[in-house]
């Protein structure tokens, strides 16, 4: 086969992004890598993929306090075109945990389109962690680990197939925890 | 001992280099250039630009001639070449009312302003096969008249001054682009009027015409159809003004409809509407018959259960890309779900067998 | 006019990785992964017409394009025999457009899209099955309007699709379905598993690979995450049955896979072969070496 392949740069990055993303949503629990990219300081590698791998300018973005800065706003909005939003009418939101409390503001879609739901990617922060069994959906058998608040993520698992999905991300890594994954408190101290 | 089928890489290879032969014909027979399918099948270019929903002649003849006179298949490749093209803008939205006709005519008025003007059209040609076309060089021309640049009002407007047709409301809502979003049901007339006029040309004409023989029927005249010339406009925000950028074809058909009011509406007429890319009148037509009864439920209207009326199936089939694929796909290798088909057929007949004998 | 001249020569250059524009691939890749955290339920996308018809597999072809990664090693197959015209056709178009190597071995493929068939060959974590799909709504045929499954889904109102399959048992003594037999995914949704044989069914629970579905025509994508509990609908006095014909490959030996029947002469008689050619060829290959021993 003729050996003229010129595959823009972007296209081969944001498939390698995605294909991160795909198996973090696969593999609820897991930790996976994605790789460096120019983004605003206080914005993780990780959130930062994730924004520019998914939104255009049809997605709704919420920056949650600290990150709802100007040189965040103009990133965002250079790099994809998306629409700076309220927690309400957020497709994606990008926060602490603390600062994108209370949940129950964000959409959790309707029973006829479940998938109209926010995706609500939370940067690592120092808010007390627990630690939880999970199970479901991409998990062999269960698998062990620490999750803020996890009442909350009890409660929203109970309006599953309803519900709000999450990205934890960390530097380089992400991990997921979708509406379907189940979870229990292990011990107990909470 | 039997070997499955091998080498359908060479066997498509060698089909493909058989059609391209095929498509060329006979070698002592010149050429035909792009130049000659839009001048001279223009028509065909037209629907094949209106349902490809891409207008440019020159692809659309590319298409023709590549398919070898194929329409469905050439509206496949326009099709399938727009949908990675990159989308600079929204144009502003075209005003018809602007449009220099080519042709428009009325059928519920005799006189109107602007008059009428029957145009290039095949209206009151006798069908007779014309054996003068087989001359080769053979040009006719036709009387010139000045033309008059000038706007011409819809007929309906006429209508609307009165009161006698129903108002259509702005709702202040961006239409979807179906290109670019999923359809949902129940779906907007936007949505509805988008997909139709891609929509099949045959699908249409045979929908329109069972509302015409009582499958729904809708009692349409023909208040204005018109097809000419608009401008497309483009706001760029960063000069602050708008700018045009190209001049299209358009055929345009609004029917007056018999409306017997209801609790919330008085009687009046209502409109059906047709839009369509190029000289296409026969689709445009049909468009507005569906149009309006698909309406049924905005208007009050009962539903007779008529296939016309009925929005799913009308929007879901009337696109013959979906279509056609579909249906041709059934030329596929369906070994495997044949294959357990058999097996299920054979294994109740065994039973059945068994179940007789024990009786 | 002059454009398109200059268009012809370059063919290649003019597309992005794998076909597909960034924009379409994300609005695909949302829909994607929205499908994996709701198991089972069909997102609405909206599919772009591909350079082959709508139901030769757009759907598949479309989501392998927005999970296709350089380094990807790609099978395709239909009928699960990757010589079969249509598999020849994709895997030919995802060379010219991503370049990407190619394979018939199913423990080589980090991709595989797939028409009508599971490999027999048991996948591995992280390797994407990507399925085509024709009608990616199982209560199509017992309801054909949209606004009406979509409520039945909504409300788990599957009543309909089970009141099918008992009126089967009652007139047959069987359920007359033997390929594209309905699933429930998690414990949810009711799920068409494309048109596979109700053989391969067993093959999409409990699997460590991820399970995509693309239906381009109906503009659907849904998924099945891995190690997801998927179950073939039956009653308890009529449990499922995978089904295969009760012979032996003709060529390899194995009575343990899927077979194809095949004619071989003109009085019409019948031979078995493997459906899966991958699958064949190994087994046949292991005959020899045990042989050679
Ligand atoms: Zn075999």
């Amino acid at each position: 086969m003729e050996n003229n392949y010129h595959f823009s740069e972007e296209s081969i990055n944001s498939s390698i992004s995605f294909r991160s993303l795909v198996n973090a949503t696969s593999y609820p629990g897991r930790h996976f890598q994605i790789t460096k990219l120019k983004k605003p300081n206080i914005l993780s590698n990780a959130a930062a993929t994730i924004l520019i791998t998914l939104c255009d300018n049809e997605s709704n973005v919420y920056l949650s306090k600290d990150f709802s800065t100007d040189e965040v706003k103009d990133w965002l909005i250079f790099n994809t075109g998306a629409i700076v939003s309220d927690k309400q009418n957020a497709d994606f939101a990008v926060g602490d945990w603390e600062s994108l409390l209370p949940l129950d503001e964000f959409k959790t879609g309707v029973p006829e389109y479940p998938e109209r739901s926010a995706t609500l990617i939370i940067e690592e922060s120092n808010y007390k962690k627990i630690k939880c069994n999970i199970n479901g959906p991409g998990i062999k058998d269960k698998l062990q680990i620490e999750l803020p608040n996890p009442e909350l993520f009890i409660n929203n698992s109970h309006l599953y197939p309803l519900g709000l999905d999450f990205y934890f991300t960390n530097d380089l890594d992400i991990l997921s925890i979708p509406r379907s994954t189940k979870i229990s408190v292990t011990n107990s101290e909470y | 001992m039997y070997v499955a089928v091998k080498g359908g890489e060479k066997a498509i290879d060698n089909a493909h280099s058989w059609m391209s032969e095929i498509r060329r014909g006979d070698p002592s027979v010149p050429n035909v250039s792009l130049n000659q399918i839009t001048e001279q099948l223009t028509l065909g270019v037209d629907r094949v630009m209106s349902e490809g929903s891409l207008y440019d002649k020159d692809l659309a003849a590319l298409a023709i001639k590549q398919s070898r006179g194929d329409l469905i298949e050439a509206i496949f490749l326009l099709r399938a070449y727009r949908t990675t093209l990159k989308r600079f803008s929204y144009s502003k939205p075209i005003d018809t009312a602007n449009m220099l006709c080519l042709r428009r005519i009325s059928a519920t008025f005799k006189d109107i302003p602007g008059g009428q003007k029957l145009g290039p059209t095949f209206d009151y040609t006798h069908r007779l096969l014309d054996f003068k076309l087989l001359a080769e060089n053979e040009t006719p021309l036709s009387p010139t008249q000045q033309y008059e640049n000038k706007k011409v009002p819809h007929v309906l407007s006429f209508l609307n001054q009165e009161d006698l047709m129903q108002k259509e409301k702005d709702n202040n809502l961006d239409p979807i682009d179906i290109t670019r979003e999923p359809i949902s049901f129940p779906t907007s007339r936007a949505a509805r009027l988008q997909a139709l006029s891609r929509g099949d040309e045959g699908f249409l004409l045979g929908l329109a015409y069972s509302t015409q023989r009582g499958y729904a029927r809708n009692h349409a005249f023909v208040g204005e159809l018109r097809i000419g010339i608009v401008e497309i406009e483009l706001n760029i925000p960063e000069l602050g003004f708008d700018i045009n950028v190209a001049e299209i074809i358009l055929t345009e058909c609004e029917t007056v409809n018999q409306f017997q009011g209801s609790k919330i509406e008085p009687p009046q007429f209502t409109r059906g509407y047709g839009l369509v890319f190029g000289q296409t009148e026969r689709k445009a037509l049909a468009m507005a018959l569906i149009d309006r009864a698909l309406r049924w439920k905005e208007l009050g209207e009962d539903y007779s259960g008529a296939p016309a009326q009925d929005e799913e199936f009308v929007i879901s089939h009337c696109d013959n890309i979906q279509a056609t694929g579909f249906l041709e796909h059934i030329k596929l290798p369906h070994y495997v779900d044949f294959q357990s088909e058999l097996e299920l057929i054979r294994k109740i007949r065994a039973d059945a067998k068994r179940n007789v004998k024990r009786l | 006019m002059n454009d398109m001249s200059k268009d012809k020569n370059i063919d290649i250059q003019i597309y992005n990785f794998a076909y597909l524009d960034e924009n379409t691939k994300r609005m695909i890749r949302r829909a994607l992964l929205k499908a994996l955290c709701i198991p089972g339920y069909q997102v609405p996308f909206s599919s772009r017409e591909m350079p082959m018809p709508y139901g030769w597999g757009t759907g598949g072809i479309q989501v392998t394009s927005a999970c296709l990664i350089p380094k990807d090693v790609l099978k395709v197959i239909d009928q699960g025999a990757d010589d079969t015209t249509n598999a020849v056709s994709i895997r030919k178009f995802f060379q010219k457009t991503a370049n990407v190597a190619v394979t018939e071995k199913t423990s080589d493929a980090s991709l595989i899209q797939t028409r009508h068939r599971i490999p027999e060959t048991k996948l591995k974590e992280q390797q994407i099955l990507v399925y085509q799909v024709p009608i990616p709504e199982p209560l199509r045929f017992l309801e054909p309007r949209e606004t009406e499954t979509r409520k039945m889904h909504a409300l788990s109102e599957y009543g309909l699709m089970f009141v099918k399959l008992y009126e089967d048992i009652a007139k047959h003594g069987h359920i007359e379905t033997a390929y594209a037999y309905p699933v429930k995914t998690n414990g949810n949704y009711v799920t068409d598993p494309s048109p596979i044989p109700k053989f391969d069914n067993p093959k999409m629970n409990n699997n460590p690979a991820i399970q995509l579905f693309g239906a381009g025509r109906e503009q659907r994508i849904y998924a099945i995450p891995p190690y997801t509990n998927v179950k073939s609908l039956d009653f308890e006095d009529y449990p499922f049955e995978a089904m295969k014909a009760n012979f032996k490959c003709s060529i390899c030996g194995s009575s343990d896979s899927y077979l194809d029947e095949i004619i071989v002469s003109d009085d019409g008689k019948r031979s078995y072969i493997c459906s899966d050619t991958d699958y064949c060829k190994e087994q046949t290959q292991l005959n020899s070496k045990e042989e050679d021993q």
